[in-house]
């Protein structure tokens, strides 16, 4: 016999479950845990590529920008709560997790990548043989920059040029150096990219390769002749805006503002690529803005043809339908153009499919410069060093530029920490490939 | 009790049902009252005793170890611009270092910021620690030369590279701690986190705008009653039911318990209130030693860098910030307000068990409820 009241109660059961269901539902395809340095504008225009990600998708992302990524992640890997996927600011980390075996290789999951050149495929595998990453911007650190319109004559080809255009400006009365050594916690790490690229392009990638990884010393020739030429260039008699100490005490973000003061404070600066967004809010003493191509150029570092380059990388920890999609999302073209577009300049893709994107000449030199295929690059070594060896750098840039007299003595106090950093921690990783 | 075989079915009388009707609703009015009462006044005391034990110490220990940190600055520049070759840093640095370094533990145990604030602690312990290293390579390069006073440089005279080391480090010290991202914006953020958190906490207890809307139970549990009691003298001429007449008293009870427990809601204000004064009295003490530190670095920086070109971009803009105009904080007035505040927030979570009131007034008078109703009820039993 049938009873009206069990009818009723499985009625309701089944509402229940059909409410059930479609609450469930509301997570439609899940969400992706994702750790990443950047905070403020930068953390807004990277959400910009994950809300485009979800509207893809329908993926949720739970993004945490911190400035403490190394200690962050450390801890949360330790703890075993890693995030989904995180973004590794040096290849070094990278490497590091990869070698732990706390990352997932990406090599089945992303297949061919037409638009990323063989020299970018080879640095996201940081030595380990496998594809680990995928950067999501990246940077040139081997330019030199200037006002186009203080700076008339060929670009120098050569360090010796470079030596004798330095010292031609001194002669005639111009300072040719903006420096700043200034960087709050790691201060110093400027000049670390000046002997990087002078050690780079005149003894080349091979022995560039072997310091990096712990293998060369630094009292070696090759880089006791690499500081002794950055000492010629910038620790010479006016060569550096308001002298060394001025250089110590000016910010790095700073020191470029003397390219556009009239008469100009200085002439030529080293500096990565990211340095445009720092132009591009600066002002000339009649208020207008320097523009990319009119207002400011760089010319490639003296020498061969070999960059250095530094890239934000993408890994994945977590192996889930939403990490893939996610991963494969930040390989593509739709993505990698989305940060680029935002800024047109100044921020820069690895992946050549996205060119079209710059609409200046300086940022197509860039982003030309990361992507030709014949171009060779290589890892900032201080970003591949361990963190003591690194830490030991920076400072002995500081000590150099206030007393070059005191070099050998500084090369030897880095010998020393090489020989104290365990074997384990050096990284050995392709470069000028 | 069953009918006698071949009997008519008994029925229940009209007024029974009419009656029993009437007692469940008062039952269920009062288990209404008594849900809402217990939830309002448990939320309240909930909010205090996080407020006490928590929040105003996640506040208040945030301020502290942003003005230790900016003494500690202040009193290293002191040391290394007269003193430095015999004590370094000096006592009032290491001190206060010590102090910030206290406060900010107890912020990691009390934080009320979630993941954001745990965050922001991280990136704080790696700033203190690149900053207390700077502080430690400005005293090992001022220690090489000597006492900067006894060494200054005469005009014409090249500073020393150690000094000018030495005043480097200072420098990146202090924009480890002034700077834009550094650990005083950093902290600051934090604190407003905090204190964003005590408001929330504050507004999640019970506002006096909703106290009619807590009232509302109470209020329609003694209608009811009234009623009831109104309904029987008409229907049995009866003067009063007295377990009614007590019920509704504690019905009334419990409407005053909720606003005993709103006392306790403005108290927490009081808390609030006396938070900021504390967080204001701080904050001019660390503008007073902010200004003091920044004055100290400026003529400190300037023996080492070249009278005619100056030193550099960055530290012409840090010069030509304005100062703040502030008069020196009483350090005992902010440890008073402090003491008030922690005091405050002891006796707005001191509930005099009004949290054990509400139920019990609630459930005795269910049971008055229940025994004044079961006596009438009880006379009109079932009818053929």
């Amino acid at each position: 016999m049938k009873n009206p009241l069990w009818t009723k109660l499985r009625l309701l059961a089944l509402v229940v479950l059909l409410l059930g269901a479609s609450a469930c539902g509301t997570g439609g395809a899940g969400r992706v845990a994702v750790l990443a340095s950047w905070t403020g504008a930068e953390e807004d225009d990277f959400r910009t590529v994950l809300r485009a990600f979800t509207a893809d998708t329908g993926i949720e992302v739970d993004y945490q920008g911190t400035r403490a990524l190394d200690q962050v992640l450390a801890s949360d890997v330790q703890r075993g709560t890693a995030p989904d996927v995180a973004v590794l600011p040096n290849p070094g980390s990278l490497a590091t997790y990869a070698r732990r075996g706390k990352l997932k290789p990406l090599d089945a999951l992303l297949g061919p990548q037409p638009g990323f050149g063989k020299q970018w495929l080879e640095l996201e595998k940081a030595g380990t043989g496998q594809q680990y990453a995928v950067a999501v911007k990246a940077d040139l650190k081997s330019a030199i920059w200037y006002d186009v319109t203080n700076l008339r004559g060929a670009r120098p080809g050569t360090w010796d040029a470079l030596l004798a255009l330095s010292r031609q400006l001194t002669v005639d009365g111009r300072t040719p150096w903006c420096l700043g050594m200034g960087a709050t916690a790691t201060s110093g790490w400027p000049g670390t990219d000046w002997i990087e690229d002078i050690l780079l392009h005149s003894a080349g990638p091979d022995t560039y390769r072997r310091w990096a990884a712990g293998k060369l010393p630094w009292d070696s020739p090759q880089v006791r002749q690499a500081w002794q030429d950055w000492g010629a260039l910038v620790a010479a008699p006016g060569a550096v805006r308001d002298g060394a100490p001025a250089a110590l005490l000016t910010d790095f973000g700073d020191a470029g503002r003397g390219l556009f003061t009239r008469p100009a404070g200085c002439v030529l600066e080293h500096q990565a690529s990211f340095v445009m967004a720092r132009y591009l809010g600066m002002k000339r003493a009649d208020g207008s803005t320097p523009r990319p191509g009119s207002g400011f150029a760089f010319f490639p570092f003296p020498g061969p043809e070999v960059s250095e380059v530094s890239a934000d990388l993408a890994a994945m920890f977590h192996d889930t339908p939403q990490a893939r999609e996610l991963m494969k999302y930040l390989a593509s073209d739709e993505a990698q153009r989305i940060w680029p577009g935002i800024h047109r300049g100044s921020v820069f893709s690895v992946d050549r499919n996205v060119g079209g994107v710059y609409d200046d000449v300086v940022s197509r030199q860039v982003s030309s410069t990361l992507t030709s295929p014949q171009q060779r690059l290589c890892f900032d070594a201080s970003d591949l060093m361990p963190a003591t060896m690194t830490g030991a750098f920076y400072r002995a840039v500081l000590e150099f530029l206030s007393d070059p007299s005191r070099l050998g003595e500084l090369l030897k106090g880095l010998d020393i920490v090489r020989l104290r950093v365990p074997a384990g921690e050096w990284l050995d990783i392709p470069c000028g490939q | 009790m069953t009918a006698p075989a071949g009997a008519p079915a008994l029925r229940p009388t009209r007024t029974r049902v009419r009656l029993v009707r009437l007692l469940v609703l008062l039952l269920a009015t009062t288990l209404v009252m008594l849900a809402v009462s217990l939830g309002a006044v448990l939320s309240v005391l909930d909010a205090a005793r996080t407020v006490r034990d928590h929040t105003t110490e996640a506040v208040l220990e945030v301020a502290a170890a942003r003005a230790a940190l900016s003494e500690a600055d202040q009193a290293a520049i002191e040391a290394f611009r007269t003193h430095a070759t015999l004590t370094g840093p000096g006592q009032d640095y290491a001190n206060n270092l010590a102090s910030a370094s206290q406060s900010l533990a107890k912020v990691a145990e009390a934080n009320q910021a979630g993941a954001a604030g745990t965050g922001i602690l991280q990136v704080v312990e790696g700033l203190v620690a690149a900053y207390s290293g700077a502080v430690g390579q400005a005293d090992a390069h001022f220690r090489a030369v000597g006492t900067p006073d006894a060494h200054l440089p005469q005009p014409g005279e090249k500073p020393r590279p150690s000094e000018v080391l030495g005043a480097a480090d200072l420098w990146y010290a202090s924009r480890l701690l002034h700077g834009p991202d550094g650990v005083l914006a950093q902290l600051t953020a934090l604190q407003g986190l905090q204190r964003a958190e005590l408001d929330d906490q504050l507004d999640d207890g019970m506002s006096p705008g909703l106290l009619p809307v807590w009232l509302l139970a109470p209020a329609a549990a003694a209608a009811l009653l009234v009623g009831t009691q109104w309904y029987l003298w008409r229907r049995f001429r009866r003067r009063f039911n007295l377990p009614l007449v007590g019920a509704t008293a504690l019905t009334v009870g419990v409407g005053v318990t909720l606003a005993v427990a709103l006392g306790l809601q403005l108290r927490l204000d009081d808390v609030r209130a006396r938070t900021d004064t504390v967080l204001a009295d701080r904050q001019t003490g660390i503008a007073v030693a902010d200004t003091s530190g920044r004055t100290g670095l400026v003529a400190l920086l300037t023996r080492y860098c070249d009278p005619a070109a100056g030193c550099g971009s960055t530290v012409a803009d840090f010069t030509a910030q304005p100062r703040f105009a502030a008069t020196a904080a009483h350090e005992r007035k902010v440890a008073e307000g402090a003491t008030g505040v922690a005091a405050a927030a002891r006796d707005a979570a001191d509930s005099g068990g009004i949290e054990y009131l509400a139920p019990a007034f609630s459930i005795a008078a269910l049971g008055l409820i229940a025994w004044g109703m079961s006596r009438r009820i009880d006379e009109y039993r079932y009818r053929a």
